[in-house]
């Protein structure tokens, strides 16, 4: 049993523990993230990026793969791969926000889903500058397996509001938690990063798991590659090119 | 790999199954015991449930007390057979369709789960309290054998239908729809089989001479899909022409598909972008016993000329709708409209889920006339994870409405024109539904 002095030194211990993440400034926090991520300050040299991933829905019992690409200054394509269900694409060529799956056909994105799509090409999101976004509060803290973490809600500039919990032992992301919004409808989704790894001197999560209606969509990095892209890899597909003909 | 978000709603549709596995044309077998942490896949089955069913009032009532009555039952050291049966006893608590436990031993990779799926060639459905042969492909096993549409099915092996027709009466409690709709969901699923083996049918004909015949169940009429971890289904689509009436030029294309599942995607974009100078569409969903939700944008894009909703799910973290995604692009790549005529869309009892969807979407937005029976009332969409001992659970993790508000769960949906099955027509080769579909498309489908 502790004594009375131990237990209040314990007590404001822990209040200045809890109290030190939140005593900073959105700003603060933000910046000592960009810093956790790119910690050699190379982010800005990076002109494009190639990852791989595997893909995972246990409740579904299916599996695939993701190719990512990405090519500054806001240029990126996804494909996921799934058996049986076949290839999941979407991109932003720059200028123009699309998808196109077995399931829906070839769409061209609109209104705050095209405004979010142009936003996740944003190369800089890789560091969050605080210029992505229109507005930014301190919303408590948190705790994602065990690590603690203070959250910051941001409205980014499409207007989509994310709550973000960032690691106050690291500063890097563990937890998002947004509203994904689509001509499908409005779905809350939680995002949680773990297994960070040094990629090429950018740390990035290897193992993302998203939920969705309570259902777990697990993303595990296999293999992430800095370096120039061939622009023909963000052309959108004929039949995608084909909605902007008159 | 920073926040990506679209496609997570996307797959959420893709994964999101709506598939009435009672109504799957593949057999699945009877389940051996697998002793794998028996308790622990009842505490899982719970937990999935309780994390994901759209209804919290019956999560913080009638549910916790299943959960505790049956765990407690279970003792300290149940089997897997005692767990198997609380599960279901508390599956059956919500009262609805789409709650399943599928043996592990059936579910895909199973030992006993149909791996070359045979057919009799033989389909059946109730008619005035008779189990009766519907579609007997002329090339398919049974018509060989002799059977022919409008034979009224007596003995499937050892099992005499009319015993087992009283047996499910009783058992309904007077809810003979029911009890019959059980029967011949039981009758097509012991129809249905391995390639190869033998099923022995006793039918009476139309000079009621009764008839037994062995069936030597050949290959299916379709593809075998594997999609997750439901079970195996055998799908197929197909596409024809009938003439506005005899003499006449006009066209009505007819498309037929016994499940919503990606590997006929291409299948369906081709018949349907093929069908765009036709006259009039009949959409035949008879049978169909739904599948992947998130076909429905795409394959209603081909019928709707704008981004309207048939419908949503309700779940606890949101609403996802089934918007439709015009298809404006044919496959060549060239630009071409949306069909924009009149769209027919057959149902019958075995028409669920996905097919439900559709159905009361199209009929709630006025694009489209319902003619058939009504269709099963088992519309609600699904999750399908596994257990630890390696079964397959299936639960609803959403509520739906279409966008009149009406829900199709344990009501169906409704033909606008009535059109039951009689003997008569089957023996004399009449389908009425199509017939009437026909006459509503060339009389200008007012």
């Amino acid at each position: 049993m502790l004594s009375r002095p131990t237990r209040s030194f314990a007590t404001l211990a822990l209040f200045l523990v809890a109290t030190t993440a939140a005593a900073q400034t959105p700003a603060e926090i933000l910046a000592k993230h960009a810093k956790a991520v790119d910690p050699t300050g190379m982010a800005e040299s990076i002109q494009g990026m190639k990852m791989t991933a595997n893909f995972e829905v246990p409740a579904a019992g299916m599996a695939g793969s993701v190719l990512l690409l990405q090519r500054r200054p806001n240029q990126q394509t996804m494909t996921i791969g799934i058996p049986g269900l076949g290839e999941i694409r979407s991109g932003y060529d720059g200028t123009t926000a699309w998808a196109a799956d077995p399931m829906q056909g070839p769409r061209l994105l609109a209104g705050l889903e095209a405004a979010t799509a142009a936003e996740g090409a944003d190369f800089r999101s890789l560091t969050r500058p605080a210029d992505l976004f229109t507005a930014m509060e301190l919303a408590g803290e948190g705790d994602v397996a065990g690590e603690k973490c203070v959250k910051i809600k941001h409205t980014w500039k499409s207007g989509r509001v994310s709550t973000d919990c960032y690691s106050t032992t690291t500063w890097l992301i563990l937890e998002s938690a947004t509203t994904q919004s689509s001509p499908q409808g409005e779905m809350q989704s939680v995002t949680q990063f773990a297994d960070y790894k040094n990629q090429g001197g950018i740390m990035m999560a290897a193992k993302m798991t998203v939920s969705v209606m309570g259902m777990q969509q697990v993303v595990t990095t296999t293999s992430v590659e800095f370096g120039e892209q061939p622009a023909t890899a963000f052309e959108m597909p004929a039949e995608v090119k084909a909605l902007k003909k008159p | 790999m920073r926040e990506r978000g679209r496609w997570a709603l996307v797959l959420a549709c893709g994964f999101a199954c709506a598939a009435s596995p009672v109504v799957a044309q593949v057999a699945v077998v009877a389940d051996r015991a697998t002793p794998v942490a028996p308790i622990a896949s009842f505490d899982s089955a719970w937990a999935s449930i309780s994390r994901t069913y759209w209804d919290a009032a019956l999560l913080d009532g009638a549910w916790r007390v299943a959960r505790d009555s049956l765990r407690g039952a279970l003792g300290g050291a149940p089997t897997d057979d005692a767990v198997r049966d609380a599960i279901r006893a508390l599956i059956a608590v919500p009262k609805q369709s789409h709650f399943v436990l599928i043996p592990a031993s059936a579910a895909p990779g199973g030992a006993k789960a149909v791996r070359e799926p045979g057919a009799a060639g033989l389909e059946v459905r109730m008619i005035d309290g008779a189990l009766v042969a519907w579609r007997v492909p002329s090339n398919g096993v049974a018509h060989l054998a002799g059977i022919r549409a409008g034979d009224r099915i007596v003995r499937i092996d050892t099992v005499d239908i009319a015993t087992l027709q009283g047996t499910l009466r009783t058992a309904a409690n007077g809810d003979t729809a029911k009890a019959d709709h059980l029967l011949a969901t039981f009758a097509g699923a012991r129809l249905a089989g391995e390639e190869g083996d033998e099923i022995t049918v006793q039918y009476m004909n139309a000079r009621n001479e009764l008839r037994p015949v062995i069936l030597e169940r050949g290959p299916v009429d379709g593809t075998v899909t594997q999609y997750g971890n439901l079970p195996p289904f055998v799908v197929r689509a197909t596409g024809e022409r009938l003439a506005f009436a005899p003499g006449d030029a006009r066209q009505i294309a007819v498309i037929r598909f016994s499940g919503w599942f990606p590997v006929l995607i291409p299948t369906l974009d081709s018949l349907f972008f093929a069908s765009r100078d036709a006259a009039g569409l009949i959409i035949d969903l008879r049978g169909n016993p739904g599948g992947v939700i998130g076909l429905i944008a795409g394959q209603s894009g081909h019928v709707l000329d704008t981004a309207v909703s048939l419908g949503e799910l309700k779940s606890r973290t949101g609403t996802i709708r089934f918007t439709a995604n015009p298809r404006r692009v044919n496959p060549r790549g060239e630009r071409t409209a949306p069909f924009s005529g009149p769209v027919a869309i057959l149902v019958d009892e075995f028409s669920a889920s996905t097919s439900e969807f559709f159905a009361t979407g199209m009929q709630a937005l006025g694009r489209a006339r319902i003619f058939g029976t009504r269709s099963a009332g088992m519309a609600l969409p699904a999750a399908m994870g596994r257990l630890p001992n390696g079964d397959v659970l299936m639960h609803v993790i959403a509520d739906h409405v279409d966008p009149k508000g009406r829900r199709v769960e344990g009501v169906g949906v409704a033909p606008d024109t009535p059109t039951p099955l009689r003997i008569n027509d089957l023996r004399a080769g009449r389908d009425a539904a199509l017939d009437a579909a026909r006459t509503w498309i060339a009389s200008g489908a007012p």
